[in-house]
């Protein structure tokens, strides 16, 4: 496992930081930062919650959501948390170019969610419900924004991978780094759960 | 390209597979009997809260590869504390301002 030490100390210049225990200490460390963010989303959740009806006299989410859109976003995400998961493998077996065309994937799957959402935020802002009509709307952006800013910075992190792999080449410092970014992106497919349950599904009812 | 389907399938990639196969019917069931309306909402809004703990779980442990191992000590204690941190805050929310919302409403019809 550690045969690439001549690898990492052509990549690094503290090779010293490469060690089995410091990559499983930036693991935890980077899962530390994941769970200070499921505190942000859940009291975003909860702020949804105690807001999802006040609609000010404005549109309810019976009439402004489409389960049909809500299902094809989720598709898109738990598809791509799947080729994530490829692209990691690859990753471990220094398979450069079959990691690099997952996460060429990955992206476009990220990348259609991110449109599929903003579609359906200009939706909602052209039939005069935007986040400054009221309570449920706010909290309703600001939650489901949230998500979708963290998904976009995700994709930003993943053509980061994709340069370093084929810059640097699946090293073991690349696949500790790869393994964090795709933890945060399992974890935004968590959180994603958590919307379509907590917002869409409850507000079609 | 698809360098995974030369492969035999290893642990890892079961691992996936696996999360995925259960991630599916976890997602269109609740789906169905929300757009469909088959049920009571009290009993569909039940089925989405037990199908969202059960995907998150799924989740964890396929994709995250979160388990109960000796290695990941450290990990299941944030998880832990991040657990009773969302305990206290989302619970006291939504707890406080729930039943604010209800003697609110108490006192406009009497």
């Amino acid at each position: 496992m550690m045969s690439s030490s001549t690898l990492l100390g052509a990549e690094l210049a503290a090779p010293a930081l490469a060690s089995a225990e410091s990559r499983e200490l930036r693991s935890l460390g980077f899962w530390i930062y994941l769970m200070s963010d499921a505190i942000v989303f859940s009291l975003l959740f909860a702020t949804y919650a105690t807001m999802s009806r006040n609609y000010a006299g404005g549109a309810t989410g019976k009439e402004l959501f489409d389960l049909s859109h809500t299902l094809g976003e989720t598709a898109l995400l738990l598809a791509s948390s799947l080729t994530c998961g490829f692209a990691l493998l690859a990753t471990q077996r220094r398979r450069t170019t079959s990691a690099v065309s997952w996460l060429i994937v990955t992206l476009l799957f990220g990348l259609g969610f991110v449109g599929m959402e903003v579609t359906e935020f200009q939706g909602m802002i052209q039939q005069g419900a935007g986040p400054d009509c009221s309570g449920f709307l706010s909290a309703f952006f600001t939650l489901v924004g949230t998500h979708g800013m963290h998904v976009s910075l995700g994709m930003v992190w993943l053509l980061v991978m994709v340069v370093q792999l084929v810059a640097i080449g699946p090293t073991t410092m690349v696949q500790s780094r790869l393994q964090r970014w795709s933890a945060f992106w399992h974890f935004l497919d968590i959180v994603w759960i958590g919307i379509f349950s907590v917002v869409y599904l409850p507000g079609v009812l | 390209m698809m360098g995974t389907n030369s492969d035999v399938v290893s642990p890892g990639l079961r691992s996936y597979l696996t999360g995925f196969a259960l991630a599916v019917p976890l997602t269109v069931i609740p789906f169905a009997l929300a757009a469909t309306g088959y049920f009571p909402n009290a009993v569909t809004l039940r089925v989405i809260a037990i199908a969202a703990i059960a995907q998150v779980l799924v989740h964890l442990r396929y994709f995250l590869h979160l388990s109960f191992s000796p290695k990941n000590t450290w990990f299941l204690i944030a998880v832990a504390f991040t657990a009773v941190i969302l305990l206290i805050m989302v619970g006291g929310t939504i707890w406080i301002l729930f039943e604010l919302n209800r003697h609110m409403l108490l006192l406009d019809n009497p």
